[in-house]
């Protein structure tokens, strides 16, 4: 689920939509869970769909190291590209604000670290430094290792913001990220604590 | 970008914090026309799966979901559920499956339906303002109003056979809305099952729990260095 202090608005022709805050979220604020709603597909299953989807299956949903094609139920799943993203960490279950998000400003995040199909890419326009031209291109190693000392940096953070969706983080999607970033172990006890203190659904 | 399988002359747009999004031509998209259909990406979630739900996603299934025949909840995963309820809606259901045009939609128009049909729990005061707005509307309306409901659901079906159907090749079909397509593919007119058909036992809504990891304010720099 995306963060509820989120809308979706026009930005202009080429964009067409994108998901903008309605209020500031901080960076560490965890701004989408992957949920029970999202639909994780086999390949078995979204191989064998009528024809007609191909394209639905190309905009709308994205790939794992599985070769699963996940559908993000609510609008989480329009969010737009961004070569330099402020959220990053889709393929951990969640994604986290990497910088802080004033109001009004697109949350983005890196599509070439999703598992696309080189067919799926399009021009990019987001004019970031290192802006690769296009979303089908596979981050560089570089970007790559920069997103990630940057969320392993907003992680230490998370347990101090509000969380609204917190409270449908799995926890071990939380600290298998702190384990796999090389988060300090005085961050990722902090996060055990905040997991821990969060009240029952 | 329109998205299917809501109709792709359409796009989402916020009205107002009360009424929150609602769905809108961008084209002309003559009477007749398939609005919506049921696809393959529409979650079904029984009504225990809801019931098992975090309080946050259950509050999202009760907002946005409806609940069908056999008393499921279907959650449509694309703009479709942000249809608002008119009185007078510009489609009407047929079958399960689809939702065709009753009259022509002009660009800018919003798309409405009847939410009447759709197994409510609870009703709701309607502002939509058309000359035979109901007021409060509930799943009880049905039992006074289906005449004139399938009246307009046949109309619309007859005149289905002479429009572009972008949707079609998406629907998820059930037999009896498997014969439905098919008619409207083949131009072909058949007896169209009643909106009472299509009539469940409304289910229970659990108030949603609340649960928010963090209060609403930040958490300040002396209980955060108190917390560590």
């Amino acid at each position: 689920m995306i963060h509820p202090d989120t809308a979706l608005v026009r930005i202009d022709e080429t964009v067409g939509y994108g998901l903008v805050a309605t209020r500031p979220l901080p960076r560490g604020t965890i701004t989408w869970v992957q949920d029970a709603l999202d639909q994780v597909m086999p390949p078995e299953q979204w191989r064998r769909l009528p024809a007609a989807y191909a394209d639905l299956i190309d905009r709308y949903t994205y790939g794992d190291a599985q070769d699963n094609r996940i559908l993000i139920w609510d609008l989480g799943r329009q969010m737009n590209h961004s070569c330099a993203p402020n959220c990053f960490g889709t393929l951990y279950g969640f994604e986290v604000a990497l910088r802080d998000i004033a109001a009004g400003e697109q949350l983005t995040n890196d599509y070439g670290t999703l598992f696309q199909e080189p067919h799926e890419g399009f021009a990019c326009t987001c004019g970031a430094h290192g802006c690769r031209g296009t979303t089908g291109a596979p981050i560089t190693p570089d970007q790559l290792a920069r997103l990630r000392a940057m969320l392993r940096d907003s992680l230490a953070e998370l347990p101090w913001r509000p969380q609204p969706l917190g409270v449908l983080l799995h926890p071990d999607a939380l600290l298998n990220a702190c384990r796999d970033l090389g988060a300090d172990d005085v961050v990722t006890m902090s996060v055990r604590e905040a997991l821990s203190a969060r009240p029952r659904s | 970008m329109g998205a299917t399988v809501i109709h792709p002359a359409t796009e989402l747009r916020f009205i107002d914090p009360a009424i929150g999004y609602g769905v809108f031509a961008t084209r002309f998209i003559p009477r007749g026309t398939i609005v919506w259909t049921l696809d393959e990406f529409d979650r079904i979630l029984s009504r225990d799966q809801v019931r098992d739900l975090p309080g946050l996603l259950r509050a999202q299934v009760e907002t946005y979901a409806y609940v069908d025949s056999n008393g499921q909840f279907i959650l449509c995963w694309d703009f479709g559920r942000y249809m608002n309820h008119s009185c007078e809606p510009t489609s009407r259901s047929v079958g399960e499956a689809f939702e065709i045009a009753v009259r022509d939609i002009q660009p800018g128009e919003q798309l409405t339906c009847e939410y009447g049909v759709l197994n409510m729990s609870g009703t709701f005061a309607c502002a939509c303002g058309t000359p035979s707005c109901r007021g409060r509307i509930g799943a009880e309306d049905l039992a006074s109003h289906w005449p004139r409901w399938d009246q307009e659901a046949a109309e619309a079906f007859r005149a289905s056979f002479d429009v572009e159907q972008p949707l079609l090749p998406y629907a998820k079909l059930s037999s009896g809305d498997r014969a439905i397509a098919e008619a409207i593919r083949d131009g072909r007119l058949i007896p169209l099952p009643s909106s009472q058909d299509y009539q469940a036992e409304a289910p229970e809504r659990a108030p949603a729990g609340g649960g928010l990891w963090a209060v609403d304010a930040p958490v300040t720099a002396s209980e955060r260095s108190a917390s560590r």
